[in-house]
C-alpha cells in the first residue's frame, strides 16, 4: 500500500511564469547567483508526492519584488499572492500560502497584508531578511510589525541577496552570505527590541536559522554592544564597550531566540544537533527549500533528517507535521484529500 | 611529548588562543590612533598569574586583530619582526609556560612569507596566527598560495582567527561584534573553493572561535566549489553538488577547532558532530575574555567532557 503523504513543508518556493517574465523585462533572470529554474505547480505537486508532503506552504523567494519601483513591487506582490491563492483553490489540501509584501514600501505592505490575509486567506507572510539595505529591525517598519502582532501572524524570514551583487564575494553567496543575512535580520529584530515588543508574532527562520543557533550565545551576549543597538533600542542602558556586556540580558535574549521556529532546510547532522540542543523538536519545522532547490537535494535534506537518530517517533512527527498544524490550524482540515476553507 | 606537569593539582591545559599585547605593539597602535576599544592590560607576569589560577599550563601567545599590518607594508614587516622576537624571548624565558604563534604582515605576501620562514626556522616558534581577512584579502585567496605552501612544507600549526571586514565592504556586518566569528567561515569557503585544504594537507589548521560557523554549516559550505562559475543552472549541477557535499564535511573533519565561544551546549554539541575529541583544542581568548568567564568556560568543558584537554596539551611538533 502506498504510504500516505504526511509531511507539511513550510519552506517551498513558487516561481510563477508571469513573475519571471515581468522580471526579464527588467533584465533580472534569477537571484544573484542562480537563474530561475523552470517551475510549475504541477512539477511542485509531483515533487511533493515524492517527498511525502501532503501540504506545502509556499512563498516567493529572493530576488523578491523590489527593484526601486514601488508600483511594480505592489503589482508583483499582488500577482504572486493571487497566484498562490489560485494554487490553493486548484489543489484543495495541497497548499498553504505566505504572502509577499512590497517592502520597503510600508504603506504598500500594509495594504497587501490586508488583501492577502483577509481577502485571499493567506496563512501568514514571508519577509526577506533585508530589502534595499533595510533589515527587519528598521524603525520604518514599526507600523507593519504592530499590525502583524495584532493579527498574531506567522512570519517566515527568508534571506535576500540583492541582484547585481554576483561579484561581491567572488563566492557562491547562497552558501554563506544568505544564511548570514537571516542571522542579521534576527539580530536586528532582537537588538531593536522588536522581538520582545511584539510577542504575538510567530517567526519561522529559513535554513535552520541561518547561523543563529550556533552563534546564539554570541548573539545574545552582543546585545547592547553596538551604537546601532542603542539607536534602535532606547531601553539599552550602560556604557558601550567590551566590558559592558549586560549579562542579565543574556538569558533573556537566549530565551527570546529559543521561542522562534527553525526549519530543517539546511542539510547536516551538525545542524540538526545544534537545533535539537537549542530549541528541541517542538520548535523545529519541516522545510525543504523546494522550488529553487532541485529534487535531488531536497531528497538529501530529508534523508539527513530521517536518518538522524536523536528524535523519537513523536518528536519526528511534531517536526514533520504537528508543529506546522499548531502554527496553521487551517491545514489540519486538509487531513483527508480536500480542504474546507473557512468563511 | 607532553611537557606539562602530570600531577593532578598542577596546570595541564594548553591554551592555543591566548593573545599577547607587547609594549611595541601597543605603541604602534597608539601612533595610528588605534589604541581605542578597551584594549585590556597585559603583561607576561600577569598572564602567568591568571594561568596559574585557571590551571593553564602553557599558552601559545599571538597578536590579536587588527594585527601588525596597519597600513604600510614596511612598517608591518618591522612590527611583525619585533613582536615575534618579543614572543620568542618570552618562550625562551618560560619554555614550559609560553609558546608563540607568529604574527605575519599579511596581506603583504613577500613580507608574510619572509616572516613565516624567519619565525618558524630561526625563532622556532610553535606556529603562526592568520586572520581570516586583512583589508579584504582572505586566507584561501589563490594569490596567497605561496604562503600556504611554505606553511605546509613546515607542517605549521596555524590558528585561523577572525577579523573584522573592512569598513568599505559593501556587505559590512550590521552588528560587527556579533558577526565577527562568521568571517572564519568566509576564509574557509575560499579555502574550499581554492582547493587549499586538498593541495596543502600538511598545514595543521586550528579554526578559531570554534570555526565561526564552519561546523554548523560544513555540509552547506562544501558546495563552495560552485563559486567558480556564474549564472548557474541548478539542474545541471545538482548531482555533482550532492556528490561533493560529503567532501565538505570531510574537509571540516580534517581540521581542529578551538573552544572560544563554544562553551555552551548548542555550539559544543554541534561542533562535536564534526570534530572528534582530539581535534577540539582549548582556547581562552585571554586577555580579551575576562578571567571569570574563562574560568566558567573551563568548568563547563571539564563538566561536559571529563577533562579531555589535558590529553591535547602536548606541545605541537616543532617546525621544520
Amino acid at each position: 500500500m502506498k504510504a500516505r503523504n504526511h509531511r507539511i513543508d513550510l519552506h517551498y518556493h513558487i516561481i510563477p511564469k508571469p513573475y519571471v517574465e515581468a522580471l526579464a523585462e527588467r533584465g533580472v533572470y534569477g537571484s544573484s547567483y542562480v537563474r530561475f529554474p523552470d517551475w510549475t505547480p504541477e512539477k511542485t505537486l509531483r515533487h511533493m508526492d515524492r517527498n511525502r508532503v501532503q501540504t506545502a506552504v509556499t512563498s516567493l523567494s529572493t530576488p523578491g519584488v523590489w527593484f526601486g519601483d514601488a508600483p511594480l513591487a505592489r503589482r508583483l506582490s499582488r500577482l504572486c499572492n493571487e497566484f498562490q491563492a489560485q494554487m490553493i483553490g486548484d489543489h484543495p489540501g495541497r497548499f498553504g500560502a505566505l504572502a509577499f509584501l512590497p517592502l520597503p514600501d510600508v504603506e504598500g505592505a500594509l495594504t497587501e497584508l490586508e488583501y492577502a490575509v483577509d481577502g485571499l486567506e493567506h496563512d501568514g507572510v514571508v519577509l526577506l531578511s533585508d530589502t534595499d539595505g533595510c533589515y527587519l529591525g528598521d524603525p520604518e517598519y514599526e507600523e507593519l510589525f504592530a499590525e502583524l502582532d495584532r493579527r498574531r501572524a506567522v512570519v517566515f524570514i527568508h534571506p535576500h541577496d540583492d541582484p547585481g551583487t554576483e561579484r561581491r564575494y567572488d563566492l557562491f553567496s547562497p552558501l554563506l552570505e544568505w544564511p548570514i543575512h537571516t542571522t542579521r535580520a534576527v539580530m536586528d529584530l532582537l537588538y531593536s527590541g522588536r522581538l520582545s515588543r511584539f510577542p504575538n508574532i510567530r517567526y519561522i527562520l529559513a535554513h535552520g536559522g541561518g547561523s543563529v543557533p550556533y552563534l546564539a550565545h554570541r548573539i545574545a551576549s552582543g546585545f547592547g554592544l553596538d551604537e546601532l543597538t542603542r539607536e534602535r533600542n532606547p531601553s539599552v542602558g550602560g556604557d558601550l564597550g567590551w566590558g559592558a556586556r549586560p549579562i542579565e540580558r543574556l538569558e533573556e535574549s537566549i530565551g527570546v531566540l529559543k521561542g522562534l521556529y527553525y526549519d530543517t532546510a539546511s542539510p547536516g547532522r551538525a545542524h540538526l544537533t545544534a537545533l535539537q540542543e537549542f530549541v528541541g523538536s517542538d520548535r523545529m519545522v519541516f522545510g525543504t527549500d523546494g522550488g529553487w532547490t532541485p529534487p535531488i537535494q531536497t531528497a538529501q535534506t530529508i534523508n539527513e533528517l530521517t536518518r538522524y537518530d536523536g528524535f523519537d517517533r513523536s518528536q519526528m512527527e511534531a517536526i514533520e507535521r504537528g508543529n506546522a498544524l499548531d502554527l496553521f490550524p487551517r491545514l489540519a482540515k486538509g487531513e483527508g484529500v480536500s480542504v474546507v476553507r473557512s468563511a | 611529548m607532553n611537557t606539562q606537569a602530570t600531577e593532578s593539582n598542577k596546570p595541564t591545559l594548553l591554551d592555543v588562543h591566548h593573545h599577547m599585547i607587547p609594549p611595541m605593539y601597543l605603541r604602534a597602535l597608539a601612533e595610528k590612533g588605534m589604541d581605542t576599544g578597551g584594549i585590556p592590560e597585559w603583561t607576561p607576569e600577569g598572564a602567568l598569574r591568571i594561568m596559574d589560577r585557571l590551571g593553564i599550563g602553557k599558552a601559545l601567545l599571538s597578536i590579536s586583530p587588527p594585527g601588525v599590518w596597519l597600513g604600510d607594508d614596511e612598517e608591518a614587516r618591522k612590527l611583525a619582526r619585533s613582536c615575534n622576537e618579543y614572543g620568542a624571548s618570552l618562550a625562551k624565558e618560560y619554555p614550559d609556560r609560553f609558546g608563540v604563534l607568529a604574527a605575519l604582515p599579511f596581506p603583504d605576501l613577500p613580507g608574510a612569507v619572509a616572516e613565516a620562514v624567519y619565525a618558524l626556522d630561526t625563532l622556532t616558534v610553535d606556529g603562526v596566527i592568520l586572520f581570516s581577512n586583512v583589508q579584504g584579502k582572505y586566507v584561501g585567496d589563490p594569490e596567497y598560495d605561496p604562503l600556504i605552501a611554505e606553511l605546509a612544507r613546515r607542517k605549521t600549526l596555524v590558528l585561523l582567527h577572525p577579523n573584522a571586514v573592512p569598513e568599505d565592504e559593501e556587505n559590512s556586518p550590521l552588528y560587527p561584534w556579533a558577526e565577527y566569528p562568521i568571517d572564519v567561515a568566509r576564509a574557509w569557503a575560499r579555502m574550499i573553493l581554492n582547493d587549499t585544504l586538498v593541495r596543502y594537507p600538511d598545514v595543521r589548521w586550528i579554526l578559531g572561535y570554534a570555526g565561526g560557523v564552519v561546523p554548523f554549516m560544513a555540509d552547506r559550505l562544501g558546495r563552495a566549489h560552485y563559486a567558480k562559475t556564474n549564472g548557474l543552472r541548478w539542474g545541471r549541477i545538482a548531482k555533482d553538488l550532492v556528490r561533493r557535499r560529503n567532501g565538505g564535511l570531510e574537509l571540516a573533519k580534517g581540521v581542529s577547532y578551538d573552544t572560544v565561544g563554544a562553551t555552551n551546549a548548542v555550539t559544543l554539541s554541534s561542533l562535536r558532530q564534526v570534530a572528534e575529541h582530539s581535534r577540539i583544542r582549548f582556547g581562552s581568548n585571554l586577555p580579551w575574555e575576562s578571567e571569570e568567564r574563562v574560568e566558567s568556560s573551563i568548568r563547563y568543558l571539564e563538566d561536559g567532557l571529563a577533562r579531555p584537554f589535558a590529553e591535547n596539551a602536548e606541545k605541537p611538533e616543532a617546525g621544520a
